[in-house]
């Protein structure tokens, strides 16, 4: 393996929070570069559309730039742990499912985390706090009590909002369906069709 | 089976507006509404009566489902099968007014009385007379769908209010095999075609679940409770459009990944107020507003959702009309101070 694939490889165990510490300043470096960058982008695009095909969006080009911004403009609520420690339960991440692997050349990095969906969600909030680590992004119970100001809390139990849209989540789903079961909608019956109407959640 | 109910839905409320109002219509255009008519009461008779199964792909936005469907008449049984051939399977077989939905991933079967035989009456007992004053309805070009060919019939809304439609329906028989939605510009906004459909001489063992013996999976059942919401006013619902139920249903959150194993999943009771022309509904959403969300709307082809805060409740309106709608619905919702 070359310096690119080593490289790479850190990257991908970076994004899964599985990079031993040691190698975690080399990471972030690479991540500097253009390359490094553009590999975190494809990891967390491959993971996304892995776990729901609504996730196949594309972003707009500064998105993580105007991200990084707000994030930036607002307020430290509590100091955040500078390094993230994942539960162990966490790290093991592989399903029943056939292990992933990425289709770059030489890289081999199975992509663990998005193979239990449950799991996707905590992974995402803990490369949320890699990346700007001046901002608490907390999941779970705790989030619900942390009422941020501009609301951009990353947690599996929002509606997260994206330049004022409400995004779809199971949630919305759900009344989608109520909607649909009484209206004389021409639509009803290809609404079904939709991946998590009627599912509960698949974590269960 | 939501297909055939669906367009039964349209063609009836649709066939009574226009045999009360046939002949008040302008002279010349009465032999066109006539004609109209006549084709939407075929499209009716034949979701009903005929024996069909085909495929079907809908069309929202940038999306994309497929499905398929089969219909058989048994003696006076009516059995239908919906199986979603796109993402998660999923199979929903009725029989008569008894739906069964499959969901083999959690082998679980959840088992409901169809609800619009319910809702359409009382969508039809609802409906205005006047929902020519509402559409233009006429007929509209000849054309092919799926290797069969169609006669197309337009409902043209007469204000900004509401969508318009384009329903095709196959010549000789009635059956519908495709319906658009248009939006002010004329351009579609959503649709539904079948892309391949046989018609007669359906093999009945197509009707049967996919899934082998499904007696050990575990089966629920959809339970909904009618409610007196009359403290929530609506002022700004376009006109035409009706209150045609009110219920109030426990709906079981997800729980998150983190809580996920021990906790159960938290329960909350949504109240739910369904308006409708008769053609398309809109529904509001009435919930404790305990949790932390986001203001906002959604639009996803001739669907629109707004969500926003009112007071101590939160507030999702989830409707088949276009968005200045939407916008004058949420923004006139009350509750009245008892």
């Amino acid at each position: 393996m070359n310096t690119k694939d080593i490289t790479q490889e850190q990257i991908s165990a970076l994004a899964d929070g599985e990079l031993s510490d040691a190698y975690v300043d080399m990471a972030l470096a690479a991540l500097r570069q253009a390359d490094g960058r553009d590999a975190w982008d494809v990891y967390h695009q491959i993971g996304d559309i892995m776990r729901s095909d609504d996730m196949a969006l594309t972003m707009s080009a500064d998105f993580s730039a105007r991200m990084a911004a707000r994030l930036d403009a607002e307020p430290a609520i509590i100091a955040a742990p500078l390094a993230v420690t994942l539960q162990p339960s966490e790290q093991i991440a592989v399903g029943g499912g056939q292990p992933v692997r990425v289709g770059v050349i030489g890289v081999r990095r199975t992509i663990k985390r998005f193979a239990l969906p449950g799991m996707a969600a905590a992974a995402v909030a803990a490369a949320a706090f890699i990346i700007t680590p001046q901002t608490v992004v907390v999941s779970g119970p705790a989030a619900q009590q942390l009422t941020l100001a501009s609301a951009s809390a990353v947690s599996d139990d929002h509606v997260v909002t994206h330049a004022g849209e409400v995004l779809r989540d199971s949630r919305m789903d759900e009344y989608l369906t109520a909607h649909q079961r009484f209206s004389p909608s021409l639509y009803s019956a290809a609404q079904y069709a939709r991946p998590a109407t009627f599912a509960p959640d698949a974590n269960n | 089976m939501r297909q055939t109910r669906v367009l039964l839905g349209v063609v009836l409320s649709l066939v009574m507006v226009l045999s009360a109002h046939a002949e008040s219509t302008d002279a010349a255009n009465t032999a066109d509404k006539q004609e109209a008519q006549a084709l939407l009461k075929k499209i009716q008779s034949a979701a009903q009566k005929l024996n069909y199964s085909g495929t079907f792909i809908y069309q929202q936005a940038n999306q994309i489902r497929t499905s398929r469907i089969t219909h058989v008449l048994e003696g006076r049984n009516e059995i239908e099968k919906l199986e979603i051939l796109d993402g998660q399977p999923r199979e929903y077989i009725r029989r008569n007014e008894d739906v069964t939905c499959y969901m083999p991933e959690t082998r679980t079967k959840i088992v409901e009385k169809r609800v619009t035989q319910d809702g359409f009456p009382a969508i039809l007992a609802a409906l205005p007379a006047d929902l020519t004053d509402y559409y233009n309805v006429k007929m509209g070009e000849t054309g092919r769908v799926a290797g069969f060919d169609c006669q197309a019939v337009l409902l043209e809304p007469k204000d900004n209010m509401r969508y318009g439609y384009k329903l095709w329906a196959e010549k000789n028989s009635g059956l519908l095999l495709r319906a658009q939605t248009l939006n002010g510009k004329n351009e579609i906004v959503e649709q539904i075609s079948f892309t391949q459909i046989g018609i007669g001489n359906i093999d009945h063992s197509h009707l049967k679940p996919s899934f082998g013996n499904t007696s050990s999976w575990h089966t629920e059942s959809s339970v909904i409770n009618p409610t007196n919401l009359n403290e929530w006013t609506v002022t700004g619902m376009p006109p035409g459009f009706k209150k045609v139920r009110e219920l109030k249903r426990m709906v079981a959150d997800a729980p998150s990944s983190k809580s996920a194993a021990g906790t159960a999943a938290m329960r909350r009771e949504v109240s739910q107020l369904i308006f409708s022309d008769g053609l398309v509904a809109i529904s509001i959403f009435i919930e404790p507003g305990s949790q932390s969300r986001t203001e906002g709307s959604l639009q996803q082809g001739a669907l629109n959702i707004v969500g926003k805060r009112q007071g101590d409740y939160w507030l999702t309106i989830v409707g088949d009309v276009p968005p200045a709608a939407m916008r004058q619905v949420a923004n006139s919702i009350e509750l009245k101070n008892k």
